[in-house]
């Protein structure tokens, strides 16, 4: 009995020896960025039918805070964004699963073609690794593969509606970014 | 039967980034760095000022001067180097043309 106790827990020692810990999103003050004065919320309503190009005025990309945690607003409050991961090591696949929701209504943001963007840096994007995005049921979405081929603190960017321009106040148009350590 | 054809359509239906896109990113900065005047800007006017600029589809990113393509050269980094830019549909640049943007960018792109 006693031998065989040692030997479990050897076993378990091994296990947990040679697993290693990954990395994941960065734990942190949880983001309120579409919470109101008031405590209210902000929530900006889309329209499909103004996935179009409009021309705006010029400017540039006007990117929110890169967040912590695995859930947040998106930049224009349009949406909802949680995510899980599978293990994140260094030039390992890595699987999202993002469920993004309308933050008017809760509805689930289906047909978003969830596109991601990963950088150390900004001389530093993710190696190309043909990433593809499978969307189901309507509003989930698996990412995959990403890779990370260098240890640190990686930004994500989901992007919604990519293909829609970003003029209109009710664009579908949508993104939000996260802090992601990788070991 | 036909709600599995539909959930069968539905996790076929989005896309992605480019599958045969090169990992082509320079390792490290060249000597000398690509000229933004006489290089890039000019690769900058041939494929993306039709959209990124003033009056275009994407206006709200104007590539039309060094300072907004500096301050958006992280997303043209990873978007170009990731082949989802230029979109389908519009010319790519050429090897030359898209090893020379991306040197500039590893390069931190400089205003030279």
């Amino acid at each position: 009995m006693m031998r065989s106790t040692v030997g479990i827990l050897a076993v378990i020692g091994i296990a947990a020896a040679c697993s290693g810990s990954s990395g994941g999103p960065v734990a942190g003050a949880a983001e309120t960025h579409c919470t109101l004065p008031d405590g209210g919320v902000e929530a900006q309503p889309i329209n499909l039918a103004s996935c179009t190009p409009t021309g705006g005025d010029a400017g540039v990309i006007n990117y929110g805070d890169t967040r912590f945690n695995s859930e947040a607003d998106d930049d224009d409050c349009k949406y909802h964004v949680k995510f899980a991961n599978s293990d994140i090591n260094q030039n390992e696949d890595v699987a999202f699963d993002v469920v993004a929701t309308e933050k008017a209504g809760g509805a689930p943001a289906a047909g978003a073609n969830i596109d991601i963007e990963a950088f150390l840096n900004a001389t530093h994007p993710a190696p190309n690794s043909g990433v593809h995005t499978t969307e189901n049921p309507p509003g989930t979405y698996r990412i995959s593969p990403v890779r990370f081929d260098a240890p640190g603190r990686w930004t994500v960017r989901f992007h919604l509606h990519e293909d829609c321009a970003d003029e209109a106040p009710d664009s579908p148009h949508g993104h939000v970014a996260f802090y992601i350590d990788v070991p | 039967m036909r709600s599995l054809l539909a959930l069968a359509m539905l996790g076929a239906a989005c896309g992605g980034t480019a599958l045969n896109c090169p990992n082509d990113l320079p390792a490290a900065c060249p000597t000398p760095a690509p000229s933004y005047r006489n290089e890039v800007a000019p690769i900058i006017t041939s494929r993306c000022l039709k959209c990124h600029a003033p009056g275009g589809q994407e206006a709200s990113k104007d590539f039309t001067t060094y300072a907004n393509v500096f301050a958006q050269r992280q997303p043209i980094l990873t978007q170009t180097y990731s082949c989802r830019m230029p979109p389908e549909g519009e010319p790519r640049p050429t090897d030359p043309e898209r090893a020379t943007l991306l040197a500039w960018l590893v390069c931190g792109s400089p205003d030279n």
